[in-house]
């Protein structure tokens, strides 16, 4: 699915790498939950995934293509394959959460079709589907300004969820939410991943969150790996290293 | 003294210099305050009663200077905008075109109205469209610069949203940016249209048509009553567009 080899990224003002040779796998149908302090390098790592982020050194593969080689229009094409989820939402403002969820599609149709905004049944079955699943159908034609923050998040789940992605990311989905509804977003993750064996990797801060839903925990410092491994097998000295 | 500085006495004292200069430049007298009571009296002798019988033909002429007004800053609009994403550093195509379209913006821009409606008059010959053409060029260089500035000030997170489920690069730029600063965009709209009826009645006076051509022919003639009619119309227009204006820029935001 996803195959890291030797990755370095170094940002244009940074003397240290935000990613230091970094070289791991993720598995068809794996929760992987990446922990580590601020400036880790969590971030970089799940944008190097879709190619938002550019590499310094090393390969990333991700469904069979070398990322780092792609054109712009297959980049394209992949990154249509990958759906993503942010910290603070990026969802487009004025815009309905039906509209909102459609944008998904974007990546997967011409640009005369999305300026239009013509779908086809299937890709309208496609967006109730996921706006029901995220809790949000009776809100479908309500503008996101008007949502609370843990439903701005779904509908950026349900953006993701349309596309039909094979891998799912997150940059700290949940930073911006309290506890309960972190928790009910988490499940929500969860209940995704497993309905379709969907590759999810994202980002938490907090620890709870990713030992309660994880299959697997990365653990990052200062752009290296210092944990992989179940969150079972997971000891207070792990997380000491990672957190130091 | 806790509130000011040092500097502030020198900025107080470079201010005052100016304004000294600025006085004697502009030829500023009290004692010619004094005679405007000359202006009143002339106004009250010379313009009143006004020729209330030309309201009909100087509202005529006020469509036409609405008309001047509306489809250059509207026409404007619509070119400022696709210009506006090539004159932005975060939506340019390249370096080269980048700026490019700056400097011809910028070009333009410099150029006052009653410049191009000189221009034009001499060249295209007197009435509306020489002011048309003037407010439609320095009105699209001016929108241009400013919607650029709010492309480049836009909330980069849905444009990296935009890319991140695949969209080409101008769907996820129009998607990601054009909703976050239309009510800016509009509202920019609306103030350079009330400006713009200002600036055509100032063309229809250097021959360019509507209100500011009639109000200059009367000057001309010295019908000063008739000039009353069409500076009361005038008046009237102005306040009928700025209130609207504020109207509808507040329903926008
Ligand atoms: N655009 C950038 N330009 C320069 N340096 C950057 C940039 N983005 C991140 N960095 C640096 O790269 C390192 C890793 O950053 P990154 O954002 O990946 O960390 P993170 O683990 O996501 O942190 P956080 O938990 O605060 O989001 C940090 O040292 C950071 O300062
Ligand atoms: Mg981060």
């Amino acid at each position: 699915m996803l195959r890291f080899k030797d990755v370095s990224v170094v940002y244009e003002d940074g003397e240290e790498p935000a990613l230091d040779s970094l070289s791991l796998s993720v598995e068809k149908g794996e929760f992987v939950c990446v922990l580590g302090r601020s400036g880790a390098g969590k971030s970089t790592f799940i944008r190097t995934i879709n190619g938002l982020q550019p590499l310094t050194a090393g390969n990333v593969n991700v469904l069979g293509y070398d990322v780092r080689l792609l054109a712009e229009k297959k980049l394209r094409a992949l990154r249509s394959e990958v759906g993503m989820i942010f910290q603070h939402f990026h969802l487009i403002p004025r815009m309905s959460v039906r509209q909102n969820v459609y944008t998904g599609r974007f990546g997967q149709k011409p640009p005369w079709k999305n300026f239009l905004g013509i779908y086809t049944a299937e890709e309208r079955k496609l967006a109730d589907y996921y706006m029901e699943e995220v809790g949000l159908l009776p809100y479908a034609e309500r503008r996101v300004e008007r949502l609370s923050g843990g439903q701005k998040q779904r509908v950026g789940i349900a953006r993701a969820m349309v596309q039909d992605p094979s891998i799912l990311l997150g940059d700290e989905p949940v930073a911006s939410l309290d506890p309960t509804t972190s928790d009910h977003i988490f499940q929500l993750l969860r209940q995704l991943h497993e309905e379709r064996n969907l590759t999810t990797v994202i980002n938490v801060h907090d620890v709870g969150l990713a030992k309660k839903y994880a299959s697997r925990i990365i653990g990052l410092k200062n752009g290296r790996l210092v944990y992989d491994g179940s969150p079972i097998d997971m000891s207070e000295n792990d997380l000491a290293e990672i957190y130091e | 003294m806790v509130w000011f500085r040092k500097r502030i006495f020198i900025y107080a004292g470079i201010i005052a210099v100016l304004l000294v200069l600025s006085a004697r430049g502009s030829e500023f007298s009290l004692i010619g305050l004094f005679q405007l009571g000359n202006t009143w009296e002339m106004l009250s002798n010379r313009f009143w009663p006004p020729r209330w019988d030309l309201v009909p033909y100087l509202l005529q002429q006020s469509l036409i200077t609405l008309s001047i007004a509306f489809f250059g800053t509207f026409t404007a609009l619509l070119i400022a905008l696709p210009l506006s994403f090539m004159a932005a550093e975060n939506t340019s195509r390249s370096v080269g075109s980048f700026y490019m379209v700056r400097s011809l913006l910028s070009l333009f821009r410099s150029v006052p109205e009653i410049v191009f409606g000189l221009i034009f008059v001499v060249s295209l010959g007197l009435g509306p469209f020489a002011a048309l053409l003037a407010i439609f060029l320095h009105n699209a260089s001016v929108l241009g610069k400013l919607i650029a500035e709010l492309v480049e000030s836009s909330d980069k997170g849905p444009q990296e949203a935009m890319s991140s489920v695949g969209a080409g690069r101008r769907t996820g730029q129009l998607f990601a940016i054009l909703p976050q600063i239309w009510p800016n965009v509009l509202s920019q709209y609306f103030y350079r249209f009330e400006v713009a009826i200002r600036t055509s009645l100032v063309l229809g006076m250097i021959g360019g048509g509507g209100l500011g051509q009639s109000l200059m022919n009367y000057y001309n003639s010295l019908a000063y009553e008739s000039m009353a009619t069409a500076i009361i119309i005038i008046m009237v227009l102005v306040i009928i567009v700025d209130v609207s204006g504020g109207i509808v820029r507040k329903r926008v935001i």
